[in-house]
């Protein structure tokens, strides 16, 4: 079945796949040519005993061409592959910045991070290399079986009786490989994750005291890996030896069937009587023939990887959009919102200057509100007024921007007790510092720094005073309280200090809102 | 060239190689000399005597040798290749486990895209040799036989293959070197939009509200289009160099026709040059890798000066201190070692924890992990436990952020136990119902099936089956409630009652279950 993935990107590159193919076809084809070319001269060489002019020059010319339709192709195929790579780029753009944010962030953000690096590229090669490799095989050997017929087309039958005989070994050993496979996938699955598991939890390995002992382990897991590895392996290259086979055995046999039939010792019709050029042409075919499938066997893996990362695409590529329904009234309010943890939030509309407490149990949805007032998360029901002004939002997980040395800045790290740690005298130091080794506390300082440095915002805030000292947590609301003298600060917090000084506060309560 | 082909098997596989590789190329050139000779034979009476007999045996044979050598190639060099990962993997996991770098700052190989990263780096470097030592000795080996051939049948020949020979080195060469800096380079952006990403989705909210949300995404996208363009273009570069090279078949087998008829060779006298021809012909396959085989080498070093990061850090081991003093002096420093209050000092006995009690930031858990031997020591003297590689021997350090490892609950708790040790301390951090729901202390667990208060409560469950003398606990209350974390904390220190506990939090309910607090911040 084809996903909807492969579908859009099919249809993206369709025309330069067209294009690619036939490129590609005429290269392949040239490619041939100047084999055959070469086999005339030699053949001419030794037998005719001269060689015109005409024909060397030919010759070199043949030569040439292939690698000049083969760099246009790779041109081609690299153009095609940008192309693929960027829609799915796209898709990941489209999701990230546009999907509702709880859908986004209910994703692992590692995860997320390492598909965007690994994704776009597989997806691209499986819908642009895969494809025509995949497409080039039949074509390279119906080129090679048909450039042979014009030369004796008995030799041409000869090999393509041996296709048959050929993809019945491939049948049986694929079957056999997948068996041997399948019935130790879970064993090699769990044996080939071990050293990346042990990496990742090697801090905890090494507080435990366990480094040893898990090296050690981990030695007998890799030493178990190869071992069944090196079993599956064995029975999967029988593959390429059957490809070896056939392909060394149609030379050999061409070689000698065309070799007495030059004596005249034996008559095989098409395989006697030929000339040396012909016959050293038939020869230069006749690995060519198979050549293609090699290829195919190889693009397996890339196959596989691009397969897994088109389905698992899927979302991305028709994720929802998020949409602000908020009316924008010029100020902040609310009428008969109800949020999405079914709390109902009484009317109420928001000054443009001062200080708002959001109060009330964990749970109460707090935090839910400020979110639904910023516009970050739709209302169950109910309509919601936005203000025409910026917002900006503290928290400990906010995005935390680099570093300017703006002298304002600078007092608000003082007001903000931020300069306490040398660290932050300096904003060289801080810009490294910034998203390494800060404590939760400095942290949402330093958010709180940069969100008040944004003029004309509304600022939202959720626990702004969580995990700091005493003295940070009274410099915190200091500031927030000076701020809100020239603009709306909205605070979720479980602090009474915050909240007594606040000029409004609306007290949540589990499921039921009544404000105060 | 650096070659690192040292076990028997990637012997016994080079051998195969050669013999494969010489096996190829001859039995096309056998094959038509072959045809040349009877074509020759056969226009006179010639044909009458002439003795198929002996080539059409060497072509069979050739052709056998062909595939039964390709297998046994394929076979060694892979089976010798995995012996190279796993004694690689092995000593490298045992490197970083003794390097400063892994104790002293976050833990980025938790997290999924920079452990993809590292294991891209390990595998670069696992299969070296078998991506390129391995193939580049076959086709060397056999190229020299070639030449020697050419050498003795049309030594002229070789005036125009020798500087063929270095062009399609030149070619393979700069396409590799140049590949593998564009290679370099799309890591490198995938890495930093990597990074950019997750930040940004942790901060998704603060950029939503804040209206930047599209800007920020689309500034990363951006990095993550240059590092694709990159890919694909060193791709691009490759796929040329391979188109060039391989014209370097064709044109020395024309090479060494044309100096044969050119010396004056004709009918009988080409035949050893069509032979030498053809075998040129079939040995340009051999070499049309060589730009692939490159670039693995440079991806591989540019991987092993990564992994090279990953030093082995050996610690000056003084000698033991006889006794471990029983009055601490604890530093209070950020990372950086800079001074963020006055020492802390205070005794350290068994059968009286220790709490140190201060909000984030107030540099508690650097100072823990000073004292563990993690981090240099800075507060005055040496090290209160002789030598920080001393102080990691003698203390158990319990961090506040341990995972749990895919396996069985018995081999997360890291101890050589009997069953009923290991449940008693399951019962202490009150586990004990969730492990026998999850199937007993051999079912397999995963850091995505249990809770981060879970995860917390195991961690302490590894600290109490420990034999370190000093136990360190940083922060053992987070993730828990806090009446379960006091009920947890104070069963521990019954169970450590004959070890020095020490232990670091932000909580004044948990801090008043010790016999010392100390205040920072």
């Amino acid at each position: 079945m084809v996903s909807a993935p492969q579908a859009l990107l099919g249809d993206a590159v369709a025309r330069d796949l067209s294009v690619i193919t036939l490129v590609q076809s005429a290269s392949l084809i040239l490619r041939l040519a100047a084999l055959l070319g070469f086999a005339h001269t030699v053949g001419s060489l030794v037998i005719v005993g001269h060689l015109p002019w005409t024909i060397l020059i030919g010759s070199g010319v043949l030569m040439g061409l292939p690698v000049a339709a083969s760099t246009a192709s790779e041109g081609l195929v690299a153009a095609a592959e940008t192309k693929a790579a960027n829609i799915v780029l796209d898709w990941f753009l489209r999701f990230a910045a546009q999907a509702p944010v709880a859908e986004v962030q209910a994703m692992d953000s590692g995860d997320l991070a390492n598909r965007l690096s690994r994704q776009p590229g597989a997806a691209a090669r499986a819908m642009v290399s895969v494809k025509i490799g995949k497409w080039m095989s039949p074509i390279g050997a119906c080129a090679a079986l048909g450039l042979m017929a014009v030369l004796s087309w008995q030799a041409a039958i000869i090999l393509l009786l041996t296709m048959p005989i050929m993809v019945m070994f491939f049948v049986l050993i694929g079957r056999l490989t997948k068996a041997k496979a399948l019935a130790q996938e879970a064993t090699l699955q769990e044996l080939s994750g071990a050293f990346a598991e042990k990496v990742r939890c090697l801090p905890t390995i090494m507080a435990c005291g366990a480094s040893n002992a898990q090296a050690t382990d981990l030695g007998r897991l890799l030493n178990d890996y190869r071992k069944w590895s090196s079993e599956l392996l064995r029975v999967a290259f029988l593959n390429s030896a059957v490809l070896d086979f056939f392909s060394s055995l149609s030379i050999a046999m061409l070689a000698i069937f065309l070799g007495l039939g030059h004596l005249g010792l034996v008559s095989f019709p098409g395989l006697s009587g030929l000339s040396l050029s012909a016959s050293l042409g038939v020869l230069v075919l006749a690995p060519e023939v198979f050549q293609p499938f090699r290829r195919f066997s190889e693009l397996y893996h890339q196959a596989a990887e691009g397969d897994e990362a088109l389905r698992s695409l899927e979302p991305f590529a028709d994720s929802t959009i998020k949409e602000d329904t908020r009316l924008p009234l010029g100020r902040l309010g609310t009428r008969g919102v109800v949020l999405a943890n079914q709390a109902v939030i009484d009317d109420c509309d928001l000054p443009a200057t001062g200080l708002v407490a959001v109060t009330g149990p964990s749970g109460s949805g707090k935090t839910m509100l400020l979110k639904t007032l910023a516009g970050v998360q739709a209302p169950l029901k109910g309509q919601v007024f936005r203000a025409n002004r910026h917002a900006a939002w503290v928290d400990i997980d906010a995005w935390l921007p680099t570093c300017t040395n703006d002298p304002d800045q600078r007092t608000l790290f003082q007001k903000l007790r931020l300069t306490d740690d040398p660290r932050f005298q300096e904003c060289d130091d801080l810009s490294s510092a910034a998203h390494g080794d800060v404590s939760g506390g400095q942290r949402v300082r330093l958010i709180l720094a940069h969100a008040l440095m944004r003029d004309e915002t509304t600022l939202f805030a959720d626990e702004p005073t969580a995990k700091l000292d005493h003295k940070s947590a009274e410099a915190v609301r200091d500031t927030l309280v000076e701020a809100a003298s020239k603009r709306l600060v909205i605070v979720a917090t479980h602090d009474p200090v915050l909240a007594r000084r606040a000029h409004l506060c609306l007290r949540l309560q589990v499921r039921e809102g009544v404000p105060a | 060239m650096t070659l690192r082909l040292k076990t028997n098997l990637w012997i016994v596989g080079l051998l195969f190689g050669v013999l494969t590789g010489l096996a190829g190329v001859f039995l096309v050139g056998v094959s038509s000399w072959f045809l040349a000779a009877v074509a020759l034979a056969g226009l006179g009476p010639a044909a009458l005597i002439f003795n198929f007999h002996f080539p059409a045996a060497a072509v069979r044979l050739l052709a056998l040798i062909r595939t039964a050598g390709k297998y046994g190639e394929r076979v060694a060099g892979h089976e010798a290749a995995l012996q190279d990962q796993a004694h690689h993997r092995e000593e490298l996991f045992r490197r970083m486990a003794a390097s400063k770098k892994t104790r002293a700052r976050g833990w980025q190989l938790a997290k999924a895209d920079e452990l993809e990263a590292f294991l891209g780096d390990v595998e670069a470097d696992d299969f070296e040799s078998l991506r390129y030592s391995f193939p580049v000795v076959i086709a060397l080996i056999v190229f020299v036989a070639l030449v020697c051939v050419t050498a003795v049948v049309t030594p002229l020949a070789l005036t125009f293959i020798a500087p063929s020979t270095i062009a399609a080195v030149f070619i393979s060469d700069r396409t590799a070197k140049a590949a593998a800096l564009l290679d370099n380079e799309a890591r490198l952006r995938r890495g930093t939009a990597g990074r950019d990403l997750g930040r940004s989705l942790t901060g998704l909210v603060s950029l939503d509200a804040a209206g930047d949300r599209d800007d920020a995404l689309a500034g990363i996208i951006a990095d993550a289009r240059k590092a694709e363009g990159a890919a694909v273009t060193s791709r691009l570069g490759l796929a040329r160099g391979a188109g060039l090279v391989s014209l370097f078949g064709p044109l020395a087998a024309s090479a060494v026709m044309l100096a044969a008829w050119w010396a004056g060779a004709r009918d009988d006298g080409l035949l050893m040059a069509v032979f030498v021809a053809f075998s040129w012909l079939a040995l340009g396959e051999l070499v049309l890798p060589l730009g692939r085989h490159l670039f693995a080498h440079r991806q591989a070093q540019n991987a092993r000066s990564r992994l090279g990061l990953w030093a082995r850090t050996t610690d000056q081991t003084g000698p033991r201190p006889a006794t471990i003093p029983e009055q601490l002096v604890l530093p209070l420093m950020n990372p950086r070692g800079e001074r963020l209050g006055n020492d802390l000092t205070f005794p350290l006995v068994p059968g009286k924890p220790v709490a140190v009690l201060g909000p984030s930031g107030c540099g508690k858990t650097t100072a823990l992990k000073q004292l563990a031997g993690w981090l240099p020591w800075l507060g005055p003297g040496d090290h209160p436990f002789g030598s920080e590689g001393l102080a990691r021997l003698m203390t158990h350090y319990s961090l506040h952020d341990a995972v749990i490892l895919r396996g069985t609950v018995r081999d997360n708790l890291f101890a050589q136990e009997k069953d009923d040790v290991l449940w008693d301390i399951l019962t202490i951090v009150e586990l004990n119902e969730r492990v026998s729901e999850a199937g007993g202390l051999d079912a397999i667990i995963s850091q995505e099936t249990w809770s981060l208060g879970e995860a917390r409560r195991l961690q302490l469950a590894r600290a109490l089956l420990s034999d370190a003398a000093i136990v360190l606990l940083d922060e053992p209350g987070e993730h828990l409630r806090d009446d379960q974390a006091a009920r947890i904390l104070e069963r521990c220190f019954d169970e450590l009652k004959d070890r020095r506990v020490l232990f670091v939090t932000h909580q004044h309910v948990l801090a008043n279950l010790a016999s010392v607090v100390e205040v920072c911040g």
